[in-house]
């Protein structure tokens, strides 16, 4: 993938993009601790079809930190992104796709409803918006599972061990969630990335407090790889705040399942989009399907 | 990045990330937006129907934005009108708002009294066919004065206003601070002008920094150019 990076409010922004042949992007943030590099694999296929275009969070590669922690934010990013998606298309007349994982949920959610009509469809991997991680804050087994959010709030602390255990701590995260995905993502900087928990709990409480729901016409659909040692398995009621037409699959396979299996989370996709392409088509009522790929039955048959 | 679609909230929301990216920590009045029929203040009756609403932008609708940040302790306050598309009418008044502009520091320079200058503008918009849209303003402000030295500490606010500029207007007598048809002041030192004109469809305005000295008026901006894209 190509690396490309921009000047974006006096900050140094990096993404990686492929496929600028196609006509419609897919446009994929990644999570914590992770980099574009996350997504090379579903990109490498993906990109014989679409224009795909992998941004850097704040504080990962080239995309460099800031003293101001709202630079972490999901507003902040939202900016950003709207400002590489003018480097990238500028007619902007490209449909998007806007894929998230992990805390690129967050980001994407915060995006979705600032690209008006260019926005084709959301699609949720093991992530959640600020909102929908806030109201999983009455569950102690939710609670329990996001310590990490918590030491990522202790001033200094937090700062000395991903400064000093960052590749480790790394290497952690993704064998918890049945991952090998740091063996090829060790090659960005990325030590000061965990300051995106910082700005997204200021975002979320005052999100709570000012009642502002990101909310989009576009359709939804959510992948999960189950087990996730980091989040419950999401309900159907949790997606109503933001959208009316939500698609929900359970597939085997863990937190970083799409980076195991990206074909198939491309046929998803793209079985998915195939689904909302005609205006009129009836909203899909979420639908919860489990799907084991021991079967032998492909998920998206 | 204003794109159909939006509502007031969601674009003063991007206006105030863009700003705070910048290193704005403080406001004396936090973004305005008004979109459609809103730009000439139709359906607003009160001071908190002035703020942000769920009103969405439709393609060709003008829309205006004004904010005025603090930045190093300086109040500053600009006004942009634009649309999203193109708008003929909406260029025809922007062309007479272009030569008010040229207009109004020869305006200070001929008369002593602010009362006699606020008049002059609001005869000239009547006499082009608009209607005085800052005269709905509290006030009937077409504009204010503004200052330096303020901290940019704790960011409370009322109806839109940082604590800032309720101390910055109140803690200076209040009544000398604004331009309206009572001013009969002093009118050397810095003001944000702000003349708003009405159709019946829609408003516009511009708000910049006027400096008036014993000697001279001008704009701050021809005099310090801030950006390549003029709001005029």
């Amino acid at each position: 993938m190509e690396l490309r990076e921009k000047t974006i409010r006096e900050l140094k922004t990096a993404w990686l993009e492929l496929g600028t042949e196609n006509d419609e992007i897919l446009l994929c943030l990644h999570g914590f601790p992770d980099s574009p590099e996350i997504w090379s694999k579903l990109a490498q296929i993906a990109s014989k079809e679409f224009h795909v275009v992998c941004p850097f969070a704040r504080g990962v590669g080239s995309s460099v930190a800031s003293r101001q922690t709202s630079r972490f934010g999901t507003r902040s990013f939202a900016l950003d992104v709207l400002s590489i998606l003018d480097t990238v298309d500028p007619s902007q007349e490209k449909k998007i796709t806007l894929v998230g994982h992990d805390l690129g949920v967050a980001h994407a959610w915060a995006l979705a409803p600032l690209l008006g009509n260019r926005l084709r469809a959301l699609v949720q991997i093991n992530g959640l918006s600020l909102a929908q991680m806030m109201r999983r804050m009455k569950s102690p087994s939710q609670i329990l599972k996001s310590w990490y959010i918590g030491f990522n709030q202790i001033p200094a602390l937090a700062d000395w061990a991903y400064g000093h255990f960052m590749p480790t701590l790394t290497e952690l995260a993704h064998l918890l969630g049945k991952s090998r995905a740091h063996e090829s993502c060790a090659q960005y900087e990325s030590r000061e990335s965990f300051r995106q928990y910082r700005a997204m709990v200021r975002e979320a409480i005052a999100q709570n407090f000012s009642h502002q729901v990101p909310a989009t016409q576009a359709p939804a659909l959510v992948l999960w790889g189950n087990p996730d040692p980091f989040l419950n398995i999401p309900t159907e009621d949790e997606f109503a705040i933001h959208t009316s037409c939500v698609t929900i699959r359970i597939l085997a396979g863990g937190h970083w399942f799409f980076y195991d299996e990206p074909q198939i989370v491309l046929d998803l996709i793209r079985k998915f989009l195939n689904e909302h392409s005609r205006p009129g088509i009836p909203h899909v009522v979420a639908s919860v399907v489990p799907q084991d790929f021991s079967s032998g039955k492909h998920p998206a048959d | 990045m204003i794109q159909e679609g939006f509502s007031e909230i969601q674009a003063a929301e991007l206006f105030d990330t863009y700003l705070r990216d910048h290193g704005v920590k403080a406001y004396f009045h936090h973004p305005f937006v008004w979109f459609g029929e809103r730009t000439r203040f139709t359906g607003i009756s009160n001071y908190k129907a002035y703020q942000p609403s769920e009103r969405k932008l439709r393609r060709g609708e003008v829309f205006i934005l004004d904010v005025a940040p603090i930045l190093s302790g300086y109040f500053s306050d600009i006004g942009y009108t634009s649309s999203l598309g193109v708008n003929p009418l909406l260029n025809e008044a922007m062309i007479f708002l272009r030569s008010l502009r040229e207009e109004i520091p020869l305006l200070f320079r001929r008369h002593k009294r602010g009362s006699e200058i606020w008049k002059a503008v609001d005869a000239r918009i009547r006499d082009a066919g608009y209607e005085n849209i800052h005269k709905k303003y509290p006030f009937s402000v077409l504009g204010h004065r503004v200052h330096k030295g303020v901290s940019e500490n704790a960011a409370v606010s009322l109806l839109n206003f940082g604590w800032q500029s309720y101390w910055a207007l109140l803690s200076r007598g209040l009544f000398g601070q604004l331009f309206n048809a009572q001013q009969e002041g002093d009118l050397t030192g810095l003001w944000a002008i702000e003349p708003h004109i009405g159709t019946h469809d829609f408003g516009a305005k511009f708000e910049e920094i006027l400096v008036v000295t014993n000697e001279d008026v001008y704009w701050l901006k021809d005099v310090y150019p801030c950006t390549t894209n003029q709001s005029l």
